[in-house]
């Protein structure tokens, strides 16, 4: 009985010594990221950003008391990287966190700020319900506050509040501008989800071409691929746009993909626009190697094959120039037009990507069918093509050559830019679309972090590079691929099966000798 | 302070002389590869994320199958009663036996080198979640010992064993899923988060090594442990 109950005593001892041990080490937060891109700490880019801030930011985080179970960690989460922020802040960044369900005051004040509370499924009892929750933040900085609504998952928390931070401590809000109507992918209906995250970080609007008052204060212009002739009005005040230093980012395939019928070569005049400023789109597709697995149906089956026309463009074939670059590991773009750059006495151009160097063109005839695209037969044919660059210096005007459009005043017209601009090229527009980008995240990272590098420099680029999909496999034939599985599956179990059929040998050979020996011996 | 390696040596030897590790590691690398490489080139990512996530479940029927006769068979073959004869500690058994066990799983576990190897020759794989994986695995695998360890104390039949160990293993295991703490207090889903297994595991695994998990890690093999020593020193 003594016995027992020492047993229970020394069992209770041993319990409390190590929860205890465990609180303690809790509280430490002594961590170590071993990933590449420290993706769980804190950026070099965030820390620049909270060493710049000259003030002090009050964050309130807003988080309900009744969370349900399964999204305590959220908040711990979330807590973990706070925290973070105000230890590299200096004690810039004060954190305080509330709980606004029972205070309707409150609760009104956060709805202008954006802040509304979540119904989430919560099961408490045995009963099923729905619970409003607030999980939100919001920044306070001088006389500017800026929200972060609803906070889903602690990953992409950095980028989100240090945009917050950058936004609430800039002293403009640059502007996007993309065209309403007219051309091939409708941005406001089809690209939603670009639209929302830059609408996070930047104020965006659309634009009309036709007036040139629609152009005022716009930072940078998106502007897709037209199946169809711009009229000169709007060519003229694109064309005036960037000889005026306006930044502009051209989505623009020499081929309309048409996915119901056959695809056609591009004839509008922006592909002419473009020629203007030093940059060619080739009236072709780009079909790789280096592509993505896509699903269609064959007959009564769904097939998961190769697509040659959607190209994934791995790392090392993209401008280590660019930093926002090195970090994403590949980048997904279909039905692209190969692109030409040129140079001239004012003009330069930077390559942002190519294709792989097994990359081959289709010209005249542009078969999209998954089903029948064949690589060509001869390897002649294969070869490395632009996807995507950058034109950059003084740009001459579309106009020069042509005849201004009749209601412009010739005294407006300005002929060469007088500072360096730059002009992104890419030879598609179906990246910008929301079934893609979802599909793809990398691949609207890479939009992302252009338009962040082209407007705000390096720092949020490199943030959002942190939660990037993990590397790619690079481009193999089926029969390597076959090849490296069969090995995978019986190379180590064989070694295993060597190794103990020898040691068996080596035993039965020993116990053996050992019998043998003791028979000599009797 | 060196008797446990006596002990550690001869469960060492005891599963290399006989089929039991070369069928195990076989069977083991056979179903890793197999899961691992079915889906590799449709995903087409460089990650073992896959792979660390059907280990553990692998592991809870592979390691109270090698635990279940650590002591279990000793009193079923009476050779325990010749263990006490010998001049080594309950603590030493214990401890060697646990050792024997957690090495025979790490070279099952690094047999399966050739998947980072594979990976860093197809590109430029992340080396940080594939230690941390690596890592929490051997923490899995340790602590799973730990409790068949345990299991293999209280009684005398394999079978009973293997299914009181596959069943605590297990519990621990799925104490921190989400449809298990889903529709718990606050309270209560955060203590049974802290108390399992997998979720420290899902935390080293992403490539973080945090020192809470690492001592949640020792904590919980320290108790199992500690209570296989109870239990044999209970029936000396």
């Amino acid at each position: 009985m003594k016995g027992k109950k020492n047993i229970f005593i020394e069992f209770a001892f041993v319990i409390v010594i190590v929860v205890l041990i465990n609180l303690i080490f809790g509280q430490l937060m002594i961590r170590f990221d071993l990933t590449k891109n420290s993706r769980y700490t804190l950026s070099k880019s965030t820390k620049t950003i909270l060493n710049d801030l000259n003030n002090d930011i009050y964050v309130e985080f807003y988080v309900s008391k009744n969370l349900p179970s399964y999204i305590i960690n959220l908040k711990k989460e979330i807590w973990d990287v706070l925290n973070e922020y105000k230890i590299h802040s200096k004690n810039r960044i004060h954190i305080k966190e509330i709980d606004p369900s029972k205070n309707p005051d409150l609760a009104r004040r956060l709805y202008m700020y954006g802040i509304k509370p979540v119904s989430i499924n919560a099961y408490q009892k045995d009963r099923a319900e729905v619970i409003s929750t607030y999980i939100g933040i919001a920044a306070f900085y001088k006389d500017k506050v800026e929200s972060i609504p609803f906070i889903q998952d602690a990953g992409d928390l950095e980028y989100k509040f240090s945009s917050l931070v950058m936004k609430l401590t800039a002293k403009k809000i640059p502007i996007i501008g993309y065209p309403s109507v007219g051309s091939e992918i409708n941005i406001a209906k089809e690209s939603t989800l670009l639209l929302d995250s830059l609408g996070k970080q930047y104020k965006v609007i659309p634009v009309n071409l036709e007036k040139e008052d629609s152009l005022k204060n716009i930072d940078l212009l998106i502007v897709p691929n037209y199946k169809v002739n711009l009229s000169d009005k709007a060519l003229y005040n694109l064309d005036q746009f960037i000889i005026k230093g306006g930044k502009t980012s051209f989505f623009v395939s020499g081929v309309n993909i048409d996915f119901q019928r056959e695809s056609k070569v591009n004839h509008s005049n922006i592909i002419d626009f473009l020629k203007s400023k030093s940059i060619t789109v080739n009236n072709d597709l780009v079909n790789d190697f280096s592509n993505n697995m896509i699903g269609f149906s064959a007959g009564q089956r769904q097939l998961i094959a190769p697509y040659p026309l959607f190209i994934k463009v791995l790392n090392k074939n993209m401008n280590p120039k660019f930093s926002f670059l090195k970090k994403i590991p590949s980048v997904d773009i279909g039905w692209v037009s190969s692109l030409f750059f040129s140079t001239s006495a004012d003009c330069g151009f930077d390559i942002i990507m190519k294709s792989s160097v097994k990359a081959w063109l289709s010209k005249n005839y542009f078969n999209i069918d998954p089903t029948t695209i064949k690589p060509p037969k001869d390897k002649t044919f294969l070869g490395q093509f632009i996807l995507a660059g950058i034109e950059y210096g003084k740009f001459s005007s579309y106009f020069k050559k042509e005849s201004l459009p009749d209601d412009i005043d010739a005294n407006d017209f300005q002929e060469k830019s007088t500072v360096s601009n730059k002009i992104f090229a890419i030879g598609t527009s179906h990246i910008l679309r929301d079934d893609i980008q979802r599909r793809f995240p990398n691949t609207k990272i890479f939009i992302l972090n252009f338009f962040d590098n082209l407007l705000l420099g390096d720092k949020l680029s490199n943030i959002r590079t942190k939660s990037i999909r993990d590397p790619s496999v690079k481009p193999l034939s089926d029969d390597i691929k076959a090849l490296i599985k069969i090995l995978n599956y019986i190379f180590m179990p064989i070694i295993v099966i060597l190794f103990g059929l020898f040691r068996y040998l080596k035993r039965k050979r020993r116990g053996r000798a050992k019998v043998e020996a003791k028979n000599e011996t009797v | 302070m060196n008797k446990y390696k006596y002990i550690l040596k001869r469960e060492l030897e005891g599963y290399f002389n006989s089929m039991i590790a070369y069928i195990f590691i076989t069977i083991f690398l056979i179903l890793e590869n197999f899961f691992f490489f079915r889906t590799f080139f449709i995903n087409g990512s460089l990650t073992m994320r896959s792979f660390f996530e059907i280990t553990p479940w692998i592991f809870l029927f592979f390691i109270p199958s090698i635990t279940m006769r650590l002591w279990a068979e000793e009193k079923k073959t009476g050779t325990n009663e010749l263990l006490f004869t010998m001049p080594i500690s309950e603590w030493d058994i214990v401890i060697g036996k646990f050792f024997g066990a957690l090495i025979f799983i790490a070279i099952a576990i690094l047999l399966t080198i050739n998947i980072p190897i594979t990976l860093l020759i197809l590109g430029n794989a992340d080396i940080g979640p594939i230690i941390g994986g690596y890592l929490g695995l051997v923490f899995v695998a340790a602590a799973f010992i730990s409790v068949g360890l345990f299991a293999s104390t209280t009684t005398a039949n394999q079978i009973i064993a293997y299914i009181v160990g596959a069943v605590i293993c297990f519990l621990f295991f799925m104490l921190g899923q989400q449809f298990i703490i889903f529709n718990l207090s606050a309270s209560i889903a955060k203590m049974f988060t802290f108390l399992s297994i997998s979720t420290h595991f899902a935390s080293i695994s992403r490539g973080v090594l945090d020192f809470i998990d690492i001592v949640y890690y020792i904590g919980f093999t320290s108790i199992f442990l500690w209570l296989g020593y109870i239990m044999i020193k209970k029936r000396v």
